[in-house]
């Protein structure tokens, strides 16, 4: 019994990000992510798993998302850590425009739903508050339309200017 | 600086997946931002998800008929009740599914009037031509519900919505042996036209009948409470027609019966 208490606990995975740092977590830790799961289930545990979409930093960040949300190891989670964790949460995305981004990114590639529920919800919320203009920016995109498509497509819809 | 920053495109399902939180207002101004985002934003799909969300809280719609000669206006006050204003009894509300609203005009000559698909969130109002219709009635008759009726219903096996027209195709309005046909129209997928169904069989619709009311769509399917009135001119039962709008098909429903002295 204490044998397998004590080789669950030690049992961690390496996570090697796109510019080269590798971090230590716990395997179970990991495993919130579906993309991880699968490697460490087809055998990668032995060697360092490469997380190539993702740079040193922001994997850092994934990383404490994991630990907070890492299965308790005693067994139900009570409506306090519950709580806890719905702050911890709000308090994780609230940062800058590209950091944002970068972790809703993060969360696609490596399947975190949860992650990826809390990132677009959030970026909704940004989205909401922001002109066309501001939204380009935040996005870093290209505007595609002729000066005269942009206008014909306000003039369709004045009144969601107003 | 972070790979956001590097990336050109952000992937189509994390965009679908953000808007899909966003009201509608914000959504038609996002229109704007550039032609994908344009594309993704009218996306039937992504307007079937956008529902499911309810992110936006239900607003009431107010049918206001006035004495001027006003076509078709929307009105949206602060505390966000929405107005839909129109000439006085210019439209007549025939069906609605989803917040979409179909009008007709009831005093037009039918092959001349089209119908009118109204989308109050987007604020948009789409013509789109009747069926053809043989027996159309000229001058056009008062009831005009008795002769045709249309429903608009959700498929939700193919997410497109479908208007439906049932029609008594006598050789005179309300003829005994009159036959109640059913016409499709499929919405969103491309260019579409009416397609003739089966239907219900005539051996369960029989008699004079007259359609009461407009249809109420449910669980998948449009229903239409049907008036028959049996040979004997006195004795009168109601019946359900229902369509299943995605397997096209009519059924019937028997009210349960009442005792009365």
């Amino acid at each position: 019994m204490s044998s397998t208490l004590c080789c669950s606990f030690a049992k961690n995975v390496t996570l090697r990000s796109s510019d080269g740092q590798t971090f230590e977590v716990e395997e179970a830790a990991a495993q919130v992510s579906q993309t991880i799961k699968r490697m460490i289930e087809d055998g990668c545990t032995g060697s360092v798993i490469p997380v190539p979409n993702l740079t040193g930093p922001v994997l850092a960040l994934v990383i404490e998302y994991f630990k907070k949300h890492s299965p308790p190891s005693d067994g139900c989670p009570t409506a306090l850590l519950e709580m806890e964790i719905k702050d911890w949460d709000a308090k994780f995305v609230a940062v800058d425009n590209d950091t944002l981004l970068d972790l809703t990114l993060a969360a696609h590639y490596l399947e975190i739903q949860g992650l990826l529920d809390l990132t677009c919800h959030r970026v909704a919320d940004i989205l909401n508050d922001n002109s066309v203009e501001k939204i380009r920016e935040i996005f870093h995109i290209k505007n595609d339309f002729t000066p005269e498509e942009e206008a014909e497509e306000r003039s369709k819809i004045q009144w969601a200017f107003e | 600086m972070g790979m956001a920053a590097k990336q050109k495109q952000f992937p189509l399902d994390v965009l679908f997946d953000i808007f899909s939180r966003l009201p509608i207002k914000t959504l038609l101004r996002f229109r704007c931002v550039s032609p994908l985002w344009c594309t993704i934003i009218d996306d039937p799909d992504l307007a079937s998800t956008h529902r499911l969300r309810r992110v936006e809280e239900p607003k009431i719609l107010l049918l206001e008929a006035t004495h001027k000669p006003l076509d078709l206006v929307f009105r949206e006050d602060r505390s966000g009740l929405l107005r839909f204003v129109s000439g006085k009894a210019a439209y007549s509300l025939e069906g609605c599914c989803n917040g979409l609203l179909c009008f007709t005009r009831p005093f037009w000559y039918y092959n001349h009037s089209p119908l009118f698909l109204v989308n109050p969130q987007r604020q948009q109002v789409v013509e789109l031509q009747r069926p053809p219709c043989k027996g159309a009635p000229w001058p056009p008759v008062h009831d005009t519900v008795c002769s045709c009726s249309y429903g608009l219903g959700f498929d939700c096996s193919t997410n497109t919505y479908k208007i439906v027209g049932v029609f008594f195709n006598g050789k005179n309005a309300g003829d005994d042996d009159d036959d109640l046909c059913a016409q499709v129209y499929t919405l969103g997928r491309g260019r579409s036209s009416w397609r003739a169904v089966k239907g219900p069989s005539k051996t369960t619709i029989r008699n004079r009948k007259c359609i009461h009311g407009r249809p109420v769509y449910a669980c998948g399917a449009l229903h239409w409470l049907v008036m028959h009135i049996h040979n004997n001119g006195v004795h009168l039962q109601y019946k359900i027609v229902y369509f299943d709008v995605g397997k096209e098909e009519f059924g019937l429903i028997y009210p349960p019966r009442f005792q009365s002295n």
